[in-house]
């Protein structure tokens, strides 16, 4: 009897160790303060030289579409990038379809219109370290 | 005045009757690179200028192995490193200077795909036979095994590539090289869970997967983690955090066996893929 009772608890427990070795998988968690249709812009901070200005839709299911209007020596280029985005840890990130990378950034919700990013992991090399920048909310009041 | 008229008249005239040769020469090419598509002539032509190349060639080599063998009886040894898709190696300046010492004189050759072996880099060629005849067949090896040697002790700290090192499991536990592979990927996906909705790859499908890089330091620490991640199912992709979290869990928990090259402990760069259900 002893056996079987030591045998059961073994199994238990190894049950229960197994279990806390395996973690359950979640869906990405998203900040609704971030979903929209924002804008912002850059100066020399990923390449010198380039002004960057974009605007973002990051929708509640996660997913969001980028469009990048990048100006360089009277150059203007456009790039239409998209991903999907979520929140871990209170950093946004954000995954490019097109390359499988993952950008991370702090953030800080200024007001309901203004969000500050602060690029903590970047896929691509930037000229400026510290990355920052804030985007705006385009709404019916603000356009 | 008279004159200069007449000759800008005259060199107009050439000109414009260059040009209409030329374009005249350019129709007639046309018309044969038209050709070329649908008859069969032209192979040929190919075939004989494959010939006039090959008697160029020829004569080429027999030049440049004449100047090698002139070369070599004034004293002369030259080593060559080649380029081009052939084996490159790391410690070309640490040769260098070992080649010195043996007063044999370093140079660059490239190596065409599109020229039979046997026709290019003839003067290398006789030179590399006369270093082996002089030197004997296992001087140039040895020699590379030192310069490796060397260049590795200048650069103890750094990141080496995954395909620098020897072919060591780094994975623990892996008997071979090989099992290496299978192991990592079989032991994550055993402590992975798919979440109920996710959307598993159909037949006809391209894979999902998962790629990570790392850098195993000589201690056997890991840093700097980048993931790449990709869904052909665009649903999947929800899941992202979740499977991120997972694979960079795997590279921290795991411990990992610190590369060797020329069987020195060095940092290293390590690649991993996990292909998705």
């Amino acid at each position: 009897m002893k056996k079987i009772i030591t045998a059961t608890l073994l199994l238990a427990f190894g049950a229960i160790y197994a279990q806390k070795g395996q973690a359950k998988p979640q869906a990405n968690k998203i900040d609704n303060k971030l979903v929209g249709l924002w804008k912002g812009s850059e100066k020399d901070q990923q390449i010198v030289g380039m002004e960057k200005r974009w605007v973002m839709e990051r929708k509640a299911d996660g997913t969001f579409m980028l469009i990048f209007t990048a100006i360089q020596d009277c150059n203007i280029d456009q790039v239409i990038e998209r991903g999907q985005w979520w929140i871990e840890k209170g950093e946004f990130h954000e995954l490019h379809f097109n390359s499988g990378k993952t950008d991370i950034y702090t953030y800080t919700v200024i007001d309901p219109s203004h969000v500050k990013f602060n690029s903590k992991e970047q896929a691509l090399d930037m000229a400026n370290a510290n990355y920052s920048f804030i985007d705006t909310k385009i709404d019916e009041d603000n356009q | 005045m008279i004159i200069n008229t007449g000759i800008k008249v005259l060199s107009s005239l050439i000109i414009l009757t260059c040009f209409s040769i030329k374009n005249k020469r350019l129709e007639n090419r046309s018309e044969s690179l038209l050709k070329k598509h649908t008859d069969t002539i032209t192979n040929k032509e190919l075939e004989e200028y494959i010939k006039e190349e090959r008697k160029y060639l020829d004569s080429q080599c027999i030049a440049e192995k004449a100047r090698a063998e002139a070369d070599i009886k004034k004293g002369k040894l030259v080593y060559f490193h080649y380029f081009g898709m052939v084996k490159s190696y790391r410690s070309n300046d640490e040769m260098d200077v070992l080649l010195k010492q043996n007063n044999i004189e370093a140079g660059t050759a490239l190596y065409y795909c599109t020229v039979p072996l046997e026709l290019q880099n003839c003067y290398e060629g006789v030179m590399s036979k006369e270093i082996k005849r002089k030197f004997g067949p296992k001087f140039i090896d040895s020699l590379r095994h030192i310069a490796d040697l060397q260049y590795i002790k200048k650069n103890i700290d750094k990141i080496y590539d995954f395909e620098e090192c020897d072919t060591i499991s780094r994975y623990p536990g892996s008997k071979s090289y090989g099992d290496f592979f299978k192991d990592y990927e079989k032991n994550f996906w055993k402590n992975i869970k798919y979440p109920d909705e996710f959307e598993y790859r159909k037949d006809k499908d391209f894979y999902s997967s998962i790629s990570a890089k790392f850098t195993l330091h000589k201690n056997g620490t890991v840093s700097d983690i980048d993931i790449d991640l990709t869904f052909q199912n665009k649903k999947n992709y929800k899941y992202s955090s979740y499977f991120i979290n997972e694979t960079k869990n795997f590279i921290k928990k795991t411990k990992w066996v610190p590369a060797k090259t020329m069987g020195v402990i060095v940092n290293s760069r390590v690649p991993l893929t996990f292909f998705f259900k």
